[in-house]
Parts: C-alpha cells; structure tokens; sequence
C-alpha cells in the first residue's frame, strides 16, 4: 500500500490541493449520510408506507441491535483490528439473558454484558499479550462463543415473564420505541468518548500509528484490551436488549452481525486501515442497511436472501469508493 | 500485534523477509531445536491424534470411516490450497466457503440441461468470482480481507437467491454421482483428484514464475514493486486459483451431499481452510507457503472432528474444543509466522 502512494506534492498547487483534500475528507466521513437521506427518499417515493413514522422507528428499532454492535466494532476497526466474535456473542448475551431473566430486569441485563466484558478481555488479552492476530482470535471466539450459546439454551429458550425486562424493549414513547432512545443515547456517548476524551484520543493514535502512539507514551496495551471489551460488552447488551425483544433466547440470534458491523462502519467512512472514522457515519451506515432489509421487505416478491447480496454489493460499493477516495487524498 | 495482515511490508520490521517455500526454519545440524519441532509440529499432531483414535476411539479403525474421512477431506484440501496462497501473498480469502455454496447453487440450476453442463459451470462461476475477488484487490488495490469478506456476504447471498433457499436433489446416476461414490480400491477419486491438485500446486509454488512472484508479493510488496515484477497480475491469478478451486471444491461436496444446497454448503469452511493453512505451517506475514503442511493440517482437523464425533462428544462441546485447539495451535506458530 505504501508504494505508489508516497508521490511528493507540488508546491503552487498545494493550497488547491488542500481545498481537495477537505472536499474529498467531507465525502468519505458524510457520505454516507447523504446515501442514506436519497436512499429513504427514493424508498418513500417509491413506497407511500415507507416514510411514515411507525415505519421509520420499526427500521430504528430493528437496527438498533446491529447498531449497538457497530459501535464497538466501529471502535476496534479504528484502532485497527477487527472483532469477528460480536454476533456469537450477541447469540450468548440473548440465552444468558434469557437465563438471568427470573432474576429481574437489572440481572438479565448485567449478565451478558459481564460475559462480554470477559469475551473481550480474553481475546484482548490474546491479541496484545500473545501477540495474535485479531482475526484469527476473535474468528475462534466465533466458534467457541456460538457452540456455547448452543450448549446452553439448545435451540431457543423462551422467557416466561418478561415484565419491566420486556417493556424496556418493546415499549414506546410517543410512537418511538424505546430502543430508538437506546440507540440515540450510546451513539451520542459513544461519540463524545471517541472525539472529547484521552481514550478516543488514544484509539485513533493507535489506529494511525501504533508505533508513533506507543512512542508518544500511548498505553497501546491497555486501551486495545479496553476496546475489544468495549466491543464485547456492547454485544452483550444488543444481545440482552435482544432477548427482551423476543421474548427468548435465541443461540442463533446475530449470526451475520460480525460481518454486517463491518460493512456498517466501512460504509460509514471508517477506514479499515485504522485511524479514520466516525460514530454518526457508522450510525448511518447501520441505518442504511435497515432500510435495505426494509424495502427488500416491502417489495415482498425478494427473499431475504437477496437482502445478503444486497448488502454484500453495498460494501464493496462502499470499499471501492473509499479506497478511490483515499487515493485521490493522497494524491 | 506488530504485523496486520493488511500492514505495509515495510511496517514489519521485527519479521525477516523468507521467501523459502518449504515449511522448515533455520536448521542446526547439531541437535533438533524447537524450530524443527515448529516446523514439523502438524505431522506430529497429526500422527499423536491417529494414534489416539486407533488406541481408543471406537469404530475408527473400519477403513469405511477412513474413506467417509478422506471424502470429507477432499474438497477442504482444495480450497486450503487456494487459501495458503493467497495467505502466501500476505492476503487472505474469506469467499472460499461462499463461492462453493455459489458453485452448489449453478449446478442445481443446471443439471437439468445436463450434468457435464453444470459441473463446467459451477467451475466457472468459482474462477469469476476468484477472478473478480483479485482484481478488485490487484487493481483497485482494496485490502484482500474486506474484499473477500464483501464476497462471502454477496456469493451466499446470490447462492440462496438463485436456488430461493430450496434444496434440489441431484441424480442417482451419472458423473456427479460417480464423483459422490467413487472409491477405487477403497481410496475415494476426490481424494486422490484433491492429492493430484495438492501435486500441482506444490510444482506451481516451487517451480513456476506465477507461484514464485505470489511469494515474492508475500515477502515483500514494495520489493517486488521495485523489481519490476508483474504484481497485479501475479495477485489476479492467485485469487483466481483460489477461486477455482473453491469451484471445484464446491462440485466435490454437492456430488457428496447429493444434492445442491446453498445453505449447507461450505459454511464456514473459511474458517478450517485457514486454520488449516496456518497450523500446516503457512504463516499469515507472507512469504511462504506449505503444500504437505497444509494437506496434513487439514487432515488432522477432519480427524479432530470425527475424533470429537466418534467419541459421543457433545457437538457444541466439540466446537469450543475446536476453536481453542486451533487458538492453540496457532498460539505455538506465532513465533514462526
């Protein structure tokens, strides 16, 4: 990669190239956004349903999950990795859900976050300590992770009283469910952590450069473990809100998400060579892809299985423009 | 972690540039050092698991099981040469197991039209998607791992869409059948096709320009850059092969299955595919690549599977099992990748 991209800039056109380069920076981190915009307005036209407001929170609502997935993987691909155990571990966090349930709604949601905060930790451990590649130890993860959740709860485990666990996923204010709320508040904390506090700072450091951050004095170590159980725990939690959702436990629940977190954050301008990305690109990105699933859905006549070629061109879509993006920045 | 699979060769400074292809590290003629224990750690894993299972596993020791074994070994041998190519060039291919489900999907199309047909097409549909796989990493310099992800999410995807997720039987006669069934001597056709490829291959890697350029793009990319080699060209025909062969991989388990299902198919064959490159002694920072190593790594994960199955244990149990052997395995190999 670092090859051709290496070319000396001219000096008298610099100030034009700079103007470039913000234009080309604009694109890459908005535009995502501006897709997503046409993309519903297209759907609205073509679909009258399509923009009414009971509609709009169900795509919310169904997204949220992938989306609380995407912000952790949008931290880890920054800091230039990958976490490829986040769907098994959203399958897990619905059954520990299911399990700790009886014990009340705080119970059922701690437990899979915990468990996801140790996930993390060990394939955190195993990357920076081991010095592992990510992709192989969170792609074992996956497997360990998913016969688990098998393990445990068989095929699905139905929670028999959900009470206030069930009502913080399924209830609704205003005719906005409250896992859109949910959703809104982690990508606004989410943001401020990764842009307002010395963590952020860190991660896109490391992302950037892992030598030069750990040469500024950068605890590379500690704030990449950090950040896979960053990743874990919110898995967790999509699978605990999950669980709640449906009532059940499902071992098969976020298969796939591992995948579609990436492509959200790619999608979203996240770069996945690390250090470039933003959380309300990823957030577009997620919601982009809801609204893929939602017209696929509404045209009715399209299996869902068009829904995985949909998504799949939609990343290769979106990598091919960034890496043309990328290049044209460099010149 | 100091060498990402997608870092710039000039990042790896801790790493030495080895362009050898065989699995063997510095040797001393002295004694036998942990590098040589390294090198040949997948066929001594393999030999230790065989003869566990011929001491204790029940039933191993029918050769029926040995043929069923070497059926299901087949076409992951296939795709885990593909793989440790491509690993070679300091990528990856994640669409393998994808592209076989793409490759069932074509001949439930058409076997209709007939089975010679379908078996040509499904070919040619794995070599388009390896072909369109390298030249979106070759020209469009995307990073092998997203590219190929992009390709696992979208081969399934039309895999599922062109058979609208309904299983179709195949016939009981006739070349796929016999590409099912055929055991010569007891020794399943696929396997000996699987061992032939693995022949051509390792002739391809030691002895030809292409194979040597994948591996000099493995040790270096910048260097081969600098000495004028072909390396787009070189990318594009290696994720073109390892297309291929998961093509050809994917007619081998179809006739297996006997019949076409873009569900079942090669789900997560990736994965093993990988690992089995990996343990065979291919490491992920490029350079190098084991033709031996990686067909016995990926006998000894068949062997681990059915080691697990025979054995009564709990399949679920047997995956985690799976999964920190192979984070084990790859544990010991680190040092050597």
């Amino acid at each position: 990669m670092s090859a051709t991209t290496a070319g000396a800039t001219p000096l008298r056109v610099q100030t034009r190239d700079q103007t470039r380069q913000r234009l080309v920076g604009l694109v890459q981190s908005r535009g995502a956004i501006v897709v997503l915009v046409v993309a519903m307005l297209a759907a609205g036209l073509a679909f009258p349903d399509f923009l009414r407001i009971g509609n709009l929170s169900d795509i919310a609502v169904a997204a949220s999950f992938l989306g609380l997935v995407a912000i952790g993987q949008t931290l880890v691909v920054i800091l230039g990795g990958f976490d490829l155990s986040v769907g098994s571990m959203v399958g897990l966090g619905t059954v520990l859900a299911a399990y700790a349930a009886p014990y009340g709604a705080l119970a059922a949601i701690a437990a899979p976050v915990a468990a996801g905060l140790l996930v993390g930790l060990v394939d955190g451990l195993l990357i920076v300590k081991a010095r592992m590649a990510p992709f192989i130890v969170t792609l074992a993860a996956l497997l360990a992770l998913k016969g688990l959740a098998v393990m445990l709860a068989g095929e699905s485990l139905v929670i028999a009283d959900p009470g206030l666990f069930g009502r913080i996923a399924n209830g609704a204010w205003l005719g906005i469910g409250n896992l859109v709320v949910v959703l809104a508040v982690a990508y606004a904390i989410a943001a401020i952590v990764l842009n307002r506090t010395r963590y952020g700072a860190a991660v896109f450091a490391i992302g950037g450069n892992e030598e030069a951050a750990r040469m500024l004095g950068v605890r590379v170590d500690r704030v990449k473990i950090a950040t896979y159980c960053a990743s874990g725990a919110l898995a967790g939690l999509a699978g605990s809100l999950l669980a709640a959702h449906l009532s059940s436990g499902l071992s098969s629940a976020g298969t796939g998400y591992e995948l579609q977190s990436i492509a959200a954050a790619v999608i979203g301008g996240v770069l996945l060579t690390g250090g470039v990305g933003t959380m309300l690109g990823a957030l577009a990105g997620v919601l982009l892809l809801g609204v893929i699933e939602n017209v696929i859905n509404q045209i009715g006549s399209l299996s869902a299985a068009y829904q995985g070629l949909a998504s799949g061109a939609f990343l290769l879509l979106a990598v091919v423009v960034q890496s043309g993006l990328t290049r044209s920045r460099a010149g | 972690m100091t060498a990402p699979i997608d870092a710039p060769v000039d990042a790896r400074i801790d790493s030495p540039v080895d362009a050898r292809i065989d699995g063997r590290a510095t040797r001393t003629p002295r004694s036998i050092t942990r590098d040589d224990l390294r090198a040949w750690s997948v066929y001594i894993a393999f030999a230790a698991l065989l003869a566990f299972d011929l001491a204790v596993t029940p039933g191993f020791r029918n050769p029926a099981v040995a043929r069923s074994l070497l059926f299901e070994a087949a076409p992951l041998i296939l795709i885990a040469l593909g793989q440790s190519l491509a690993i070679g060039t300091r990528g990856i291919d994640l669409s393998v197991g994808s592209v076989m489900a793409l490759s069932s999907s074509v001949i439930g199309l058409a076997v209709g039209a007939g089975q010679g047909l379908s078996i040509g097409l499904a070919i040619g549909a794995g070599l388009l998607c390896g072909i369109l796989n390298g030249l979106l990493i070759a020209l469009l310099r995307i990073a092998p791992l997203i590219s190929s992800l992009a390709l696992l999410v979208a081969a399934r995807g039309l895999a599922q869409a062109l058979l609208g997720g309904a299983r179709v039987d195949l016939p009981f006669d006739g070349p796929l059948a016999a590409i099912g069934q055929l055991a010569p001597f007891g020794v399943p056709a696929v396997a000996i096709a699987a061992l032939v490829v693995a022949g051509l291959f390792a002739f391809v890697v030691r002895r030809t320009l292409p194979g040597r350029y994948a591996l000099f793009v493995g040790a270096s990319r910048t260097a081969s850059v600098l000495a004028g080699h072909p390396v787009r060209a070189t990318l594009a025909f290696v994720y073109g092969l390892s297309g291929l062969l998961a093509g050809v991989a994917g007619v081998f388990a179809t006739a297996r299955l006997g019949a076409a299902d873009a569900n079942y198919i090669g789900v997560q064959f990736e994965l093993d595919a990988i690992a089995a490159a990996v343990i065979g002694g291919t490491p992920l920072s490029g350079g190098k690549v084991s033709t031996l190593g990686t067909v016995f790594g990926v006998l000894l994960l068949v062997v681990l599977d059915a080691s697990f199955i025979m054995n009564n244990v709990n399949a679920n149990y047997a995956q985690i099992l799976k999964a920190a052997f192979i984070v084990g395995a790859l544990y010991l190999r680190r040092s050597a990748a």
